[in-house]
């Protein structure tokens, strides 16, 4: 007993170190694993409520650019408005409008975001009490930021589009042809397209959405363009290069997005399934 | 029992000087200064040992809370927290080892030395274990060439400020 006792005062600073190392990697190697990235994690009240005072302050040297930002959207929003009072006086289609309700809109405001890490994560500053659930899209007015995925009572983390476990359905806007969007821990402005069949058209310059096929991110929301593409020719499929329409560098207020019927359409698969 | 204080404040206005204002540099885009490792720096030569290795990994995790990035800042900085006595040792030599060794007034070459390999240590195991792939050796050197530089200039002009002050 004598000896284990002297053994353990004689290494304690070596043990220390190894149970905090095996600590440490086993924190890290979960972070790397999706699934299991949620133990250490900034939706919490501490660093939320730090992060929400920082941005209180940041917030007003921001304000420019931030108000043309939402000029430019309510530009856009103006020009569709119009375009659809115009075409409501040759064809009232009543059914145009419910198609589009299934999905519900929350705004929400960045106040932590990273993009030099390979994998990165967003704070945002609503969350359960706000109606935020995990799983729910996460658009800026000129593009995809991310999905959410952790909600607290009042901070939701929201995995990045600049992250590598991220895949999201995207296509060309153009042909219609599906691929899966993802980022290779480089350059926070491009993220590639990949496994678009070599069937499809590819040109510089074209516009890639989001697919649509997914029950988080609604179709046509724009993400990029084609900045460089390359056929791989052992598998034959089209890696593209996409610049980012969205600054992910500076975000600020920003679109929750929840589907309403998504809770339906997972129960009917799951059913499907199991029989 | 001032001792105490010191410390305690230097870890938090690390945590905060990290997170609220250095997280936010983002030089050329990806590199963020990490200056938070000066903890180990500025702590007594000669503290308990146990005790710098515990609170350079809660120092760490807290730094990983506020970036989500799950346990990378806490294993590197207890690995470099581990390896300072030896670091300590080789650079500056008998006046450790006499414990008559004040960093504040050791010469600007052997703080520089001492310094930089601390930052290699840390930011070695802090990249590799980031980026987590050996597709990827060319962005871990760069990151790990460019980040080195600008974290040890800005403990070194820290160090000289607190030099300055007392």
């Amino acid at each position: 007993m004598q000896q284990i006792f002297n053994f353990l005062i004689k290494y304690k600073v070596g043990l220390v170190f190894l149970g905090l190392l095996i600590l440490g990697l086993s924190l890290t190697l979960t972070a790397h694993d999706y699934q299991n990235s949620k133990v250490v994690s900034a939706a919490n009240d501490v660093t939320g409520n730090l992060f929400n005072f920082k941005t209180n302050v940041s917030d007003y040297f921001r304000l420019g650019p931030q108000n043309e930002v939402l000029l430019q959207e309510n530009k856009n929003l103006q020009e569709q408005l119009y375009h659809l009072r115009q075409s409501a006086f040759t064809e009232l289609d009543t059914t145009a409008f419910s198609i589009d309700s299934v999905y519900k809109v929350y705004t929400s405001k960045v106040i932590a975001n990273n993009y030099a890490y390979s994998d990165n994560y967003l704070l945002l500053d609503s969350g359960k009490k706000d109606s935020i659930e995990p799983g729910m899209a996460v658009l800026s007015s000129l593009g995809i930021v991310g999905i959410t995925e952790q909600v607290s009572s009042r901070f939701t983390r929201v995995i990045s589009i600049l992250n590598r476990n991220t895949s999201i359905n995207a296509k060309l806007k153009s042909s219609n042809h599906f691929g899966t969007l993802t980022w290779s821990g480089d350059d926070p402005y491009v993220t590639s397209l990949i496994d678009v069949p070599r069937s499809a058209k590819v040109n510089l310059g074209d516009t890639i959405t989001t697919g649509g096929k997914s029950f988080i991110f609604p179709g046509e929301i724009f993400i990029g363009v084609v900045e460089d593409y390359e056929l791989d020719l052992n598998r034959g499929y089209y890696n593209i290069s996409v610049k980012l329409f969205n600054d992910m560098t500076d975000l600020g207020e920003v679109y929750v997005i929840k589907r309403e019927d998504k809770e339906e359409a997972l129960e009917l698969l799951e059913n499907v399934e199991e029989e | 029992m001032n001792k105490k204080l010191q410390k305690i404040l230097a870890f938090v206005g690390l945590i905060l000087l990290q997170t609220l204002i250095l997280n936010e540099v983002h030089l050329f885009g990806f590199v963020i200064p990490y200056v938070y490792i000066m903890f180990l720096v500025v702590i007594p030569p000669h503290a308990n040992r146990v005790q710098t290795l515990v609170l350079a990994f809660t120092l760490g995790l807290f730094i990983d809370m506020f970036e989500n990035t799950g346990g990378i800042h806490a294993t590197a900085i207890l690995v470099a927290a581990y390896f300072r006595p030896q670091l300590l040792h080789l650079t500056f030599g008998l006046s450790y080892d006499y414990q008559t060794l004040t960093i504040k007034n050791a010469r600007f070459i052997k703080k520089l030395t001492y310094v930089s390999l601390l930052v290699l240590i840390h930011h070695t195991v802090l990249f590799a274990l980031e980026v987590f792939s050996f597709d990827l050796w060319q962005m871990f050197f760069k990151k790990l060439a460019i980040t080195l530089i600008f974290s040890v200039l800005i403990i070194m002009l820290m160090m000289s400020l607190i030099r300055k002050k007392s």
